[in-house]
């Protein structure tokens, strides 16, 4: 019963943000799983194109990084650089030059279609404003907010404090309180802010909205 | 006396606004003159450095580029390439150049960045670009917080970038103030802010007391 009440409400909501992404020159799309999410992602992939991504539990949960080496797809796979942190940097500047499409998700969409995004050392938000010719996002309704104030809101509780607790290394504020604490710790994962109000080229950034709960 | 006055003040708020941007991990300089903030940012340069730059007026007025010239420095230069190899060109300096030069669209006086692209080259190469990034601002970027910041791009960086371009059609443009518009050729896609600089000292900012781009 809850469930189908929620899933009713997320069919809504979930094709009204979709409308508004549209507005904004973004490819837009919304589907009710996760599994459904995953078969859109490799439909919006080309099967010649060299695939990188930034880091996100959303495309782990969907599996989808799986799913392009069972696909055979060409991978720029920034895991396979280890823990030398050069050769990641290095693989990371690559895909924004060689990689043809950029997987990844976002940290939070506005109702009015939005996208704000958070990085500690950019890799990603170059991705997302001048990497490869195709992006394609995918976040769970639970990314939804009503603005950027409360788009801020979610990083600073919940975004921040919850990846911070994935690196036991890490000392930042958020991490030990739960809620940001505007530092400039150097550890600190907040450093650069990206607000995404359109595409530009148009439908070069590709939204898939997900009735389901992905990522934090 | 005026300039004299002007002079003294500037001095004076560059200071505070220098703090701030220093407490946010960002190594920075105060210069009086633009012939100075030339002298600085050459300082700022390393001599073997392959050297990029996104589109600004601030780094056209204190003569930057034709003194990268002149002293026979690598430049990776945007307006040498031809329009359709442009974004493979600008992509190249992200990843290639060792120091990426640049002002700012505002500058908060607690010491946060604010950029706004059209086409986001200019924010991926701060972002994740070169290992050295050189900023010069004039004092008349700097503004009180964040809303006026924003304030400061809808009603005067945006229409006044929008009127350098003959075949552009904005709102801004047209009004002289932003119309939150979703048109194409738009200049405001993308909004960025540097709140901490990471690494350490990586970006570089020289602000100027004097007015300087727009």
């Amino acid at each position: 019963m809850k469930e189908g009440l929620i899933k009713d409400r997320n069919e809504l909501y979930g094709p009204y943000v979709v409308k508004n992404l549209q507005k904004r020159q973004f490819d837009a799309y919304y589907v009710e799983t996760k599994e459904e999410a995953l078969e859109k992602a490799i439909e919006l992939i080309p099967k010649d194109h060299v695939v990188g991504w930034g880091g996100s539990y959303t495309i782990k949960e969907i599996g989808l990084v799986d799913r392009l080496y069972a696909d055979g797809y060409k991978v720029m796979d920034r895991e396979k650089a280890g823990d030398n942190f050069d050769a990641w940097a290095e693989t990371m500047k690559r895909i924004l030059v060689d990689a043809n499409t950029f997987i990844t998700s976002a940290n939070a969409v506005t109702e009015a279609g939005e996208l704000l995004n958070v990085d500690g050392n950019g890799n990603r938000l170059a991705a997302y404003c001048y990497g490869p010719e195709s992006v394609v996002v995918i976040v769970g309704m639970n990314k939804i907010v009503r603005d950027v104030k409360d788009a801020v809101f979610r990083i600073q509780t919940v975004a921040a404090p919850i990846n911070g607790r994935r690196f036991p290394d890490l000392n930042t504020p958020c991490k030990h309180t739960g809620r940001c604490a505007e530092c400039t710790a150097p550890d600190c994962m907040c450093c650069q802010w990206l607000v995404t109000r359109m595409s530009n080229p148009k439908g070069r950034i590709k939204v898939i909205v997900c009735g389901e709960k992905l990522g934090f | 006396m005026k300039d004299q006055l002007i002079r003294e003040r500037n001095a004076l708020y560059g200071n505070v606004v220098m703090r701030a941007l220093q407490r946010r991990d960002f190594e920075v300089y105060y210069t009086h003159t633009k012939e100075e903030a030339l002298e600085q940012a050459m300082e700022l340069i390393p001599k073997g450095d392959v050297v990029g730059w996104g589109g600004s007026l601030t780094i056209q007025e204190i003569g930057l580029i034709d003194k990268l010239y002149e002293e026979g420095y690598t430049v990776m230069d945007r307006d040498k390439v031809p329009a359709e190899e442009k974004r493979k060109f600008m992509k190249r300096i992200v990843a290639e150049a060792d120091t990426f030069i640049t002002s700012a669209n505002a500058i908060t006086e607690d010491g946060q960045l604010l950029y706004v692209d059209g086409n986001g080259n200019r924010i991926a190469s701060i972002a994740y670009g070169a290992d050295n990034i050189v900023v010069i601002a004039g004092l008349n970027k700097v503004v009180r917080n964040m809303d006026d910041a924003i304030y400061r791009i809808r009603t005067v960086a945006g229409p006044l970038n929008a009127r350098r371009f003959p075949e552009m059609n904005t709102h801004c443009k047209h009004t002289g103030k932003c119309g939150e518009c979703f048109r194409y050729d738009c200049i405001c896609n993308t909004w960025y802010v540097v709140n901490h600089c990471n690494p350490k000292k990586r970006i570089k900012i020289v602000l100027v007391g004097e007015e300087l781009g727009f």
